[in-house]
């Protein structure tokens, strides 16, 4: 749709329309002349101009005009076909009857003129509404950009239209355009109408419209419309493109807050083994102390077991590193589940020991495809995470079952539960659900997360008061993806096993 | 020095808890150990001489057990361990007697605790 056009067609249809409206009434009243007086001639031709200037404007109407002055002189006026007058009466009826017919047709025009105005100004005005709508929705620049082409194309039926930016945004191309890229410098192409978009003083690109004909310019109104869009879409651009410079800007903040987040939190936790370490080591070596052999050994086995715990935070770290740089390769072997529940437990035994451990292999287990130092970190990262959260004395079960075509292992506490608000959260990478206390580096569960869908499975949580059980399943054929593991699968047979 | 006054010792990492309450109660002194904040509270019907005390707890920080001291009793002398720096205005508030970042040897623990245990606790105020 053109929002206002009008053909030279158009124009000269209405001249045509004048000229058979009076032939037509002249006829007519040719044929009932016998039965008319001149008086009704005149109304019936000014009938005729009046509806002619209301519906083809005035130039027609002065037409009309002039030729029912004509005919009625020359077929209606006595001496008839001719276009002498002998009456004066009918001389005065015939100027008064042109005044009136061609004041008529003024008014009319004028009135008609004004109709259509406050048309087009009410379509202008939707239409200018509907742009600004598209604009106002749309706080990507990217996307606010494909928008508003796709908008202008079918408002004013063109072939093509493109918003060309002089710095264009960084996150352009996130929305898939049919235009290509172009910069605001390209050259203007034959019949294209080029806007300029400046906001603040600012010129930020190019509007380009291609109309669908190449000759068919835009009118007045259409320019004055576009122009007035132009302004609006300047200054939207222009805070769409702050916008994107702010969230830079946070996105920039967070990653330095979340390094400096780590930073604090890997080295409280590297501190805190190798505080007791020196604390064990010094104590053994104070002068005025006298141990005897079992706390000696004790002292002894507490420094081999915070060097593990060491080890295994710097391995976490590694893995995080590796992780980032997208070079996580799962080393995989044929293998028993059951086997490193059991080799984890074993290693893990002093910071297990305040926990009744319960841990249960299902009969019959499947052997499955994992990295045996992979997965040996998930279970070590699930196992530390549920001391360190419960309080001592409380309950811990690990279990391993089949679910479905996957092996499920699940981590269960006995703990106050977490609090929902973290949940969906826990897996995120430097995410620490508690911030006031040694809560850890928040790499855990994301280094779990991400070793267990290198596998193809997946791990989830069902936390509640009373309890948090993590599950995590590897497929049981070495697939990309697997069945989402099920907590409350059906009851497979469970073997206890006696620690 | 009085080898019977009791010490409260605040530090939620087991191991570390375990070989400090083990050392100071070879020398002599009666340790009673807490590994969070609720425990401490339970171990306060004793009044202890002198607190040992870890800045992160997994329910609460250091800071909460050394105001909740304060509420029930005379100033007691602190003794920070951490792994992390205090904030600035805590320590403004709390006056520890000194503070131990982690690691330190028990050596050094031992002789802040002698130095401070030696003197009557009506000493130190805020």
């Amino acid at each position: 749709m053109q929002v206002i056009k009008r053909s030279a067609g158009e124009g000269m249809l209405g001249y045509e329309l004048a000229l058979l409206g009076i032939a037509t009434a002249t006829a007519l009243l040719w044929v009932v002349q016998p039965v008319l007086s001149l008086g009704s001639v005149y109304l019936v031709y000014l009938v005729i101009v009046v509806v002619v200037a209301a519906t083809r404007g005035w130039g027609p109407s002065l037409l009309a005009a002039v030729l029912a002055f004509l005919a009625a002189n020359f077929f209606f006026i006595p001496p008839v076909f001719t276009f002498t007058i002998a009456a004066p009466q009918d001389i005065l009826a015939l100027v008064i009857f042109l005044a009136l017919a061609t004041g008529t047709s003024q008014l009319m025009a004028r009135l008609r003129f004004e109709a259509e105005e406050a048309r087009r100004h009410e379509q202008a005005t939707a239409t200018l509404y509907q742009l600004s709508r598209t604009i106002n929705q749309q706080q990507d620049l990217a996307r606010l950009v494909a928008a508003v082409e796709a908008q202008l194309v079918r408002v004013f039926d063109l072939r093509d239209c493109r918003v060309l930016l002089d710095r264009p945004s960084p996150s352009a191309g996130a929305v898939p355009s049919n235009v290509p890229s172009q910069s605001a410098g390209t050259p203007a192409r034959a019949g294209e109408t080029r806007l300029p978009l400046v906001a603040g003083g600012t010129v930020l690109g190019r509007l380009v419209l291609d109309p669908s004909q190449p000759r068919a310019a835009f009118t007045h109104d259409d320019q004055r419309l576009l122009a007035a869009f132009a302004e609006q879409l300047a200054t939207a651009i222009q805070r769409a493109q702050f916008q994107d410079a702010a969230t830079q800007a946070e996105v920039l903040r967070r990653t330095d807050a979340l390094r400096a987040a780590l930073l604090s939190a890997v080295s409280h936790d590297l501190r805190t083994p190798l505080g007791t370490i020196k604390g064990a080591a010094t104590a053994l070596l104070a002068a005025r102390m006298s141990w005897g052999d079992a706390d000696r050994r004790d002292f002894l086995e507490t420094i081999i077991e915070q060097a593990d715990h060491i080890n295994r935070l710097i391995g976490n770290l590694l893995t995080e590193g590796r992780i980032e740089a997208g070079k996580l390769r799962p080393q995989k072997e044929w293998g028993a589940v059951g086997q490193i529940i059991a080799r984890v437990v074993e290693r893990l035994d002093a910071q297990l020991a305040g926990h009744p451990l319960t841990v249960q292999v299902a009969t019959d287990l499947p052997r499955v495809s994992f990295d045996v130092v992979e997965i040996d970190e998930v279970l070590s990262n699930l196992l530390e995470n549920a001391v360190k959260y419960t309080p001592p004395g409380t309950p811990l079960t690990i279990r391993a079952r089949q679910a479905g075509e996957t092996i499920a292992v699940d981590v269960a506490d006995a703990g106050p539960g977490i609090p929902a608000a973290h949940l969906p959260h826990l897996f995120d990478r430097y995410y620490r659900g508690q911030t006031n206390t040694n809560a850890g580096s928040g790499l855990g569960l994301a280094i779990a997360k991400d070793i267990v869908e290198a596998h193809g499975g997946q791990i989830g949580v069902i936390s509640r008061p009373g309890g948090t059980s993590f599950t995590f399943s590897l497929p049981l054929l070495p697939v990309v993806e697997a069945p989402v593991p099920t907590a409350s699968g059906e009851a497979p047979i469970l073997e206890e096993v006696p620690l | 020095m009085s080898r019977t006054k009791s010490i409260l010792l605040v530090e939620d990492d087991q191991a570390l808890r375990r070989i400090l309450a083990r050392t100071l109660s070879a020398i002599g002194y009666l340790v009673f150990e807490a590994g969070t904040f609720s425990e401490a509270r339970e171990q306060m019907a004793v009044k202890p001489a002198l607190l040992i005390l870890d800045i992160t707890l997994p329910d609460a920080t250091g800071w909460d057990v050394a105001n909740f001291l304060e509420l029930l009793t005379n100033p007691v002398p602190i003794i920070l361990i951490s792994g992390s720096t205090p904030e600035a205005k805590q320590l403004r508030r709390f006056h520890p007697v000194a503070f131990l970042p982690k690691p330190f040897s028990v050596e050094e623990l031992l002789a802040v605790v002698k130095e401070h245990l030696a003197r009557p606790t009506t000493t130190y105020g805020i």
